[in-house]
């Protein structure tokens, strides 16, 4: 039983590591210029990245003097119209002509993006608000006050409402907005904890041995949290990437400029095959959050039994 | 029940509190836009447009001020001299209390020009002679008469009897008595556009509402032969209007100046249009009510359908996993639940593209229940797994009592994680219900929220979020109480947290 939880969390771990590779190395997969290529006597390294300006005029020169390059695999551009007759297109394209293998190749990127920054939002923001609210009177009736306002405004109005007012203008403000309404949840857990742990006679004795407030946080609290954060934070992540899907879906994501596998999920003029894999790239990826979060949980519940088991 | 009541009245400053910040995200993105961001300049070119602070507005609209600004202009005949001319008459009958009285404090030559820029004014108030207007000399003399005749009749009551009797009956007298005051009127006239309920009422719209056009130079008038609900909304569109211009025609004094100080914002104007107008006016010109009311029904059966059946499967789903823990039928449960719950329900809908409308609510329903109850199974399942760790469990399971009665007696202990998640689940499932309903084409709130969002919506968005906010305010209180009635330990809690108990 161990062993397979054990094999199953591992295999998730690598689909997750997968993931933030393709999202990290997303230029070299997928790039409608050439990786390397050389022309009129230069070397060009990454155009579509160094110097996108010349990025499609060296396409044309290539063609034209026949130099040396070295292509992606997917020979395409998330953002542009294909104009390239060289270019493949593998899942083909959507109503506005763009590739829909490079929007899922990008999309990774955005999802990692959204996904790691919604969570050190709620984490920056939540931990110590929670914390605060663990130990102060004061603190902890703004902390019920404000996850009551954040709880009763649900995630798709409060998204809404910035689309209205036109502040999305980039895949950041989407993750802040998100992070920010997480981040009442973590302070919820945070104070529970730091309630929990402050309780408990050690910290009663460490206190009784003079530690100050300072040092009862880190020796005592911190390594206390340290699981539950990040249980909730993979858990987290899992709801950051399927609400970030569902707001894409309804073109109330990211940019529309942007690539996203939700929103791909949505967009006019993807043959069925271009759908499926960006749906499956979300289910996978959520699973893949869920069972890391399932397996913390069990180590963590494992190791406390542990400890009360003398 | 104290907590409760405590926690509804607490519902009243929450709401007050998310409509300030939802607001000044709203407006914010826009440079305070505000309700109506297409009038632009050129109907008010003297005074810019017509938006306003958004939340204080130190220094409220006032006919008195900008009707001597004007004046002001007028007679030193500046550069802005052809914009105040046009606002003086604008402002009208309105203004003229304050401007006529003021004619001797200034110079002859400014004086004959301003009694000449109100010429336009006399004829549309329908005194004086064609003589009266031509000279700047004979209008003087016009003007300075026509106060001296008229000034008792520039009153509020005088006002308010001569649109009484306009509204009873239309004769030419009567039509004229209103004229006369022109803008003076329009408080009264605003007033006088409600009630409108029977055929009589409708009739006495149209009267108002042609003086009104006839006033203001605009073109809502009602015809002949209208119908009550097109009398409803001419009044509407009055009423709206009158919201945005309304201080350009009163003046504020005292205790109605520092009111005016807050009301006389954009958020003011949003309040008092959503106090007035059922919810405000959404950009469709449809009352949002109205649209709530048509389109509510789906998101709610969706919700409901999600809430009722959602969770009903996933505690029965939850027990069975419980009871059989680490049974094949457990393992196959938990990794659906993993699947379903990241399983965004627009795949499905992709596959399961469905028939007539009856056949795509149920198809929606179907998806809300397997949503939720995917989420719930598997907090349902933990909650019985710890449920039956404890010793009274373990006693019982001494005792010889099977797994499947172990989870269902233990089901009291253990469905309070499930019913503190109802509170909170509510939420998200509202944003699968817009997802649902986008990908089965189901004309709910959310694809009215889609288009208020493109269409700038604020009244339909500020509506929404705030119903929504109310509404999730209930339900998380309505959990709660289940929770103290299920757990006595949660009541004691907060019996103890106020100090009754030690």
């Amino acid at each position: 039983m161990m062993r397979e939880s054990s094999l199953l969390a591992r295999t998730a771990a690598v689909l997750l590591g997968l993931l933030v590779l393709v999202a990290v190395f997303a230029d070299l997969l997928c790039s409608h210029a050439p990786l390397l290529a050389r022309t009129g006597g230069h070397w060009h390294v990454l155009p579509a990245v160094t110097e996108p300006a010349r990025a499609a005029a060296l396409t044309r020169e290539l063609r034209e003097q026949d130099g040396f390059a070295v292509w992606a695999p997917v020979r395409a551009s998330p953002t542009a119209k294909a104009t390239d007759d060289a270019e493949r297109h593998w899942l083909g394209t959507d109503d506005s002509g763009r590739d829909v293998l490079a929007q899922i190749i990008f999309g990774a990127r955005t999802l990692v993006t959204t996904t790691l920054g919604a969570l050190l939002v709620a984490l920056v923001v939540g931990v110590p608000l929670g914390a605060a609210a663990g130990r102060g009177n004061v603190a902890d009736a703004l902390l019920s006050r404000t996850v009551e306002w954040t709880g009763a405004v649900p995630t798709v109005v409060a998204i809404a409402v910035l689309h209205a007012s036109e502040l999305v203008t980039s895949t950041w403000v989407v993750a802040i907005a998100l992070g920010a309404l997480r981040a009442a949840e973590v302070a919820r857990l945070v104070r529970g904890e730091v309630l929990r742990v402050s309780g408990t006679d050690f910290v009663l004795a460490a206190r009784a041995l003079g530690a100050s407030p300072i040092a009862v946080v880190r020796r005592h609290l911190a390594p206390h949290l340290f699981g539950p954060v990040l249980v909730s934070a993979s858990l987290g992540a899992a709801a950051v990437v399927l609400v970030e899907a569902a707001l894409s879906y309804l073109g109330l994501g990211v940019p529309g400029e942007v690539p996203s596998w939700g929103a791909l999920l949505g967009r006019a003029g993807v043959a069925p095959t271009g759908r499926l894999l960006p749906g499956l790239a979300i289910v996978i990826t959520t699973a893949c959050l869920a069972i890391l979060a399932e397996t913390l949980e069990d180590r963590l519940a494992a190791r406390r039994g542990g400890a009360g088991r003398v | 029940m104290r907590h409760a009541l405590r926690r509804l009245l607490w519902i009243g400053p929450t709401l007050f509190v998310i409509s300030i910040a939802l607001f000044w995200v709203l407006t914010a993105g826009r440079g305070g836009g505000g309700l109506d961001p297409d009038e632009a300049d050129e109907e008010h070119p003297f005074f810019g447009d017509h938006s306003r602070p958004r939340f204080f507005n130190s220094r409220p609209g006032n006919v008195r001020d900008l009707a001597l600004l004007a004046m002001q202009s007028i007679a030193r005949n500046d550069e802005r001299a052809a914009a105040a001319e046009r606002e003086l008459v604008r402002l009208g009958g309105a203004a003229l209390p304050h401007v006529l009285p003021q004619l001797d404090s200034l110079d002859p030559r400014g004086r004959g020009r301003v009694a000449l820029a109100l010429a336009p004014l006399a004829k549309r108030m329908n005194v004086g002679t064609a003589e009266d207007r031509a000279s700047a000399d004979a209008a003087l003399l016009f003007w300075t008469r026509f106060w001296q005749d008229r000034a008792i009749d520039f009153r509020p009551a005088v006002a308010a009897r001569a649109v009484a009797r306009l509204g009873e009956k239309s004769t030419v007298g009567r039509r004229d008595d209103v004229r006369a005051l022109d803008t003076f009127a329009l408080p009264e006239l605003m007033r006088k556009l409600t009630p409108v309920e029977t055929e009589a009422d409708a009739a006495r719209v149209r009267r108002i509402s042609m003086a009104l056009a006839s006033i203001t130079e605009q073109p809502w008038r009602l015809e002949r032969d209208a119908g009550l609900e097109a009398a409803r909304a001419t009044a509407r569109t009055w009423q709206r209007w009158w919201l945005v211009h309304h201080s350009d025609y009163v003046t504020h004094d005292g205790a109605e100046r520092v009111f005016a100080m807050l009301s006389d914002t954009e958020y003011g104007r949003w309040a008092a249009d959503a106090v007035e107008n059922q919810l405000g006016t959404s950009e469709s010109g449809k009352s949002v009510r109205e649209l709530w009311s048509t389109r509510a029904p789906t998101t709610t059966w969706l919700l409901g359908a999600g809430l009722v059946g959602g969770f009903a499967a996933g505690i029965a789903l939850g027990l069975m996993g419980a009871a059989r823990a680490n049974a094949p039928f457990d393992r196959s449960l938990s990794a659906l639940a993993i699947v379903l719950a990241a399983l965004p329900t627009t795949l499905f809908a992709l596959v399961l593209a469905p028939g007539g409308p009856s056949a795509q609510h149920a198809v929606g329903a179907f998806l809300m229940v397997v949503t939720a109850a995917s989420v719930v199974a598997r907090h349902q399942r933990s909650a019985t797994r710890v449920a039956l760790d404890q010793e009274y469990a373990r006693t019982a399971r001494a005792f010889g009592a099977g797994p499947w009665r172990l989870a269902l007696w233990s089901f009291r202990a253990s469905c309070v994680s499930v019913v503190s998640l109802a509170g909170t689940h509510l939420a998200h499932l509202l944003t699968v219900a817009f997802v649902v309903e986008h990908a089965l084409h189901l004309e709910g709130l959310g694809a009215v929220t889609l288009k208020a969002v493109y269409a700038h919506d604020i009244a339909w968005l500020m509506a929404l979020s705030l119903s929504v906010a109310f509404l999730l305010s209930l339900a998380q209180i309505a959990s709660d109480l289940l929770l103290g009635a299920l757990d006595p330990r949660v009541h004691l809690g907060l019996l103890r947290k106020r100090g009754a108990v030690e």
